[in-house]
């Protein structure tokens, strides 16, 4: 007999993301190990807002093919010990809250809200809990000073609440989780009011909550004052690797460092400064590139003659030399991310035969982006497929093969853009009508609720050219196709 | 009187030419890189070997990109189709239709592939480059691509939305054919340059399955 294996830690819909999470180390961690946006709450605790880069997680998350649990906790494993306890959930209160809870508990590990497993502990929390975590909340609020807080006033509108419940007998804040937030608010006070709000919302926003973002440590950056000026690239190409090997030292070869974007501010022979971006599609490894640095050249070499060509072009300055020389730059990191190596090599290893990493790290020297295309559940032709990442794994919750072989009379290259048409059958040359399919749109899924109908066609002229049109209902002729 | 250096002598000779006879050998046993499962295509392309460059003449409206699209079906490498078609964009679910593995095959749009994809041919990443139809692609491009095929042994399709004549040859090219569809039951080869000559007809059904719609379309007005 088969066993099924019900696994509680992601029992909902895998879509949701946690907005949040709060991270406890017990040794000195990155606070933007997970997200540029984070905020020290305590010596030991940080939070992390996830809203911010819940794409570039979720893309993750796809190519690896695993659960957030898998995808956060080497990670997290790598950067904040083996000890670390980290709370995933909608708000940085609930995180805490439930933070508390597992540190009490001495858990361990990583626990996410939204599993019906830590739902149902969180519902369980009792009102001693509730309380002992608005202590961390009160110090902060005074060390910040917040507006509107007073710690007296706070403590007595606390002991307030707490005879109250002692009063109507209810064990659980969540018992009385219906209870508005204003009601609480016009009672107890504005901050307790808010507390509740927090601890029972599922939307991301923060309302109210005192989030002081933590300031990312400034970084690296290289200046370039050149004793002559230069704008041949083949100078301009042995400097700049130069450049990129002070910035890897900087980062001190750190394997976890990736960066997504570069500035590069060069001073031009008429002392004007331009501003230009190195900007990567995928996370790009300085480190792992050293010596040649190919995949920044390759970018630095398309910005290069973007800006020569745009000197040229120019009508004013005329006195100025046509090819204008540089006086110098300045390359400084914008944006960069954390990620531990495990997870790094895991991504890089996936799939067998297929290096995505080695895709992905051509894809960064080039400057079109590579298509991936992967089949929707859906017979109308706009919507039978859809672009996706590299390497992002395909959906396996269908059968492909009803939707797949619907498209084999359809050609290999279409007009995003149907092209109207005069009617084939009123021209004067000869052209076959070869009926297709009748297409309904998915009305049933849209707000209009409008069922458009289509016909579709191949055409095919005198000279024996086929095209892919179709009609709608109004009797209107599009072209959507080339059989090419 | 000076004797021959040792590598001369007859014995080494024929020692020589034996090695190179079981070289030859071991080249027409090597294994058939590109595979379609159509008898007569994969005959055209038995000798297509990794370096190689072939030349495909498809104008547009002929349907004939489906007949190199059945050599990059089963089992193939990392491959990438570099495509330029006036405001045409690839429609996906007819290509995994046709069993391409879109996991395999990536697309890039590029009217100027050399100038503008350069890292691409120089490396390894794609075992397989199709250059579809571009719009600037020199001889200068041809020799550049060509040689880097074979110094990193990848096999190039070159799509022309023409067809190839044998007035106008290509030297890189180790094959050159002009395809199309012709009629509703069949497609055509003609191969202008390869170890087999003349034209090929393949059946609708090898090429496209059928699944009831096109080859039971019903013809309604003229």
């Amino acid at each position: 007999m088969k066993t099924r294996i019900i696994d509680l830690s992601e029992l909902r819909c895998e879509d949701e993301f946690p907005a949040y999470a709060a991270v406890y180390s017990s040794v000195t961690s990155d606070p933007f190990v997970l997200s540029p946006t984070a905020m020290r709450w305590s010596e030991r605790i940080f939070l992390s807002r996830l809203d911010d880069c819940n794409r570039f997680w979720l893309a993750q998350k796809k190519k690896l093919r695993c659960k957030l649990v898998d995808l956060f906790d080497p990670l997290l494993r790598h950067h904040c010990g083996k000890d670390y306890v980290a709370v995933f959930a909608d708000h940085p209160w609930q995180c805490l809250l439930y933070l508390q809870y597992q540190l009490r508990h001495q858990g361990k590990g990583l626990y996410l809200l939204h599993s019906r497993l830590d739902q149902n502990i969180y519902r369980t929390l009792d009102w001693e809990c509730w309380f002992d975590a608005q202590e961390s909340l009160a110090i902060h609020l005074q060390t910040i000073n917040a507006g509107g807080f007073q710690e007296e006033s706070f403590r007595s509108r606390q002991a307030r609440m707490q005879r109250f419940i002692q009063r109507i007998g209810v064990a659980t804040p969540h018992e009385m989780s219906a209870a508005d937030a204003n009601s609480i608010m016009r009672r107890f006070g504005k901050w307790l009011g808010r507390i509740w709000q927090w601890g029972f919302s599922e939307a991301s926003e923060l309302q109210g909550f005192p989030w002081i973002k933590l300031e990312p440590q400034r970084l690296p950056t290289v200046k370039r004052d050149l004793d002559y000026p230069v704008n041949q690239w083949s100078y301009i190409e042995v400097l700049l690797r130069e450049d990129f090997a002070r910035l890897c030292d900087q980062f001190h070869h750190s394997d976890c460092v990736h960066i997504n974007r570069m500035l590069w501010e060069i001073t031009l022979y008429n002392d004007h400064k331009v501003s230009v971006e190195l900007s990567f599609r995928h996370p790009y490894s300085l480190h792992r590139d050293q010596p040649g640095f190919a995949t920044a050249l390759y970018q630095a070499r398309y910005i290069y003659d973007d800006l020569i060509r745009d000197l040229q072009a120019r009508e004013h300055d005329l006195d100025l030399p046509e090819d204008m020389p540089f006086l110098g730059w300045r390359v400084e990191v914008g944006e960069r991310v954390l990620l531990a190596p495990a997870l790094w090599d895991l991504f890089a290893a996936e799939s067998g035969q297929i290096d995505y990493q080695q895709v992905l790290n051509l894809q960064n020297k080039l400057p079109i982006a590579f298509e991936c295309f992967q089949l929707n559940a859906s017979y109308y032709p706009e919507q039978s497929f859809q672009r996706v990442s590299i390497g992002a794994a395909q959906h396996e919750a269908f059968d492909h093969y009803p939707w797949a072989c619907s498209s084999t009379g359809k050609p290999l290259f279409y007009f995003e853009k149907p092209q109207p048409i005069d009617n084939p059958l009123s021209g004067r040359g000869r052209v076959q009508k070869i009926f297709l399919e009748r297409n309904s749109s998915e009305w049933w899924l849209s707000q209009s609720a409008l069922q458009s109908i289509r016909d579709y066609f191949i055409l095919k002229d005198a000279d024996g050219r086929r095209s892919w049109a179709y009609r709608n209902q109004d009797g209107d002729w599009f072209k959507q196709g080339e059989y090419c | 009187m000076a004797s021959l250096p040792e590598q001369f002598g007859d014995q080494s000779l024929q020692q020589q030419l034996q090695t190179a006879r079981s070289l030859k050998n071991g080249l027409s046993s090597r294994q058939q890189v590109l595979h379609s499962g159509i008898e007569a295509l994969d005959e055209c392309c038995k000798h297509v070997r990794p370096g190689d460059l072939v030349e495909w003449g498809i104008p547009p409206g002929f349907n004939g990109r489906l007949i190199p699209l059945q050599l990059l079906k089963q089992e193939i490498p990392p491959s990438v189709w570099i495509y330029h078609h006036h405001g045409l964009g690839v429609f996906a679910s007819s290509w995994i239709s046709h069993g391409v593995d879109l996991q395999r095959l990536f697309f890039i749009c590029s009217e100027n592939p050399v100038r503008e994809l350069r890292p691409l041919f120089l490396e390894d990443t794609f075992k397989r480059i199709i250059i579809d139809a571009p719009r600037k692609f020199s001889s200068g491009d041809m020799a550049f691509v060509s040689q880097q095929a074979r110094k990193q042994g990848q096999i190039v399709f070159l799509i022309r939305h023409f067809f190839l004549s044998e007035k106008r040859g290509n030297p890189y090219a180790s094959l050159r054919i002009n395809t199309w569809q012709s009629g509703k039951r069949c497609f055509s080869l003609q191969m202008v340059k390869g170890p087999v000559s003349g034209r090929i007809s393949l059946p609708y059904a090898a090429v496209a399955e059928e699944h009831g719609n096109y080859n039971h379309g019903l013809l309604l007005e003229s």
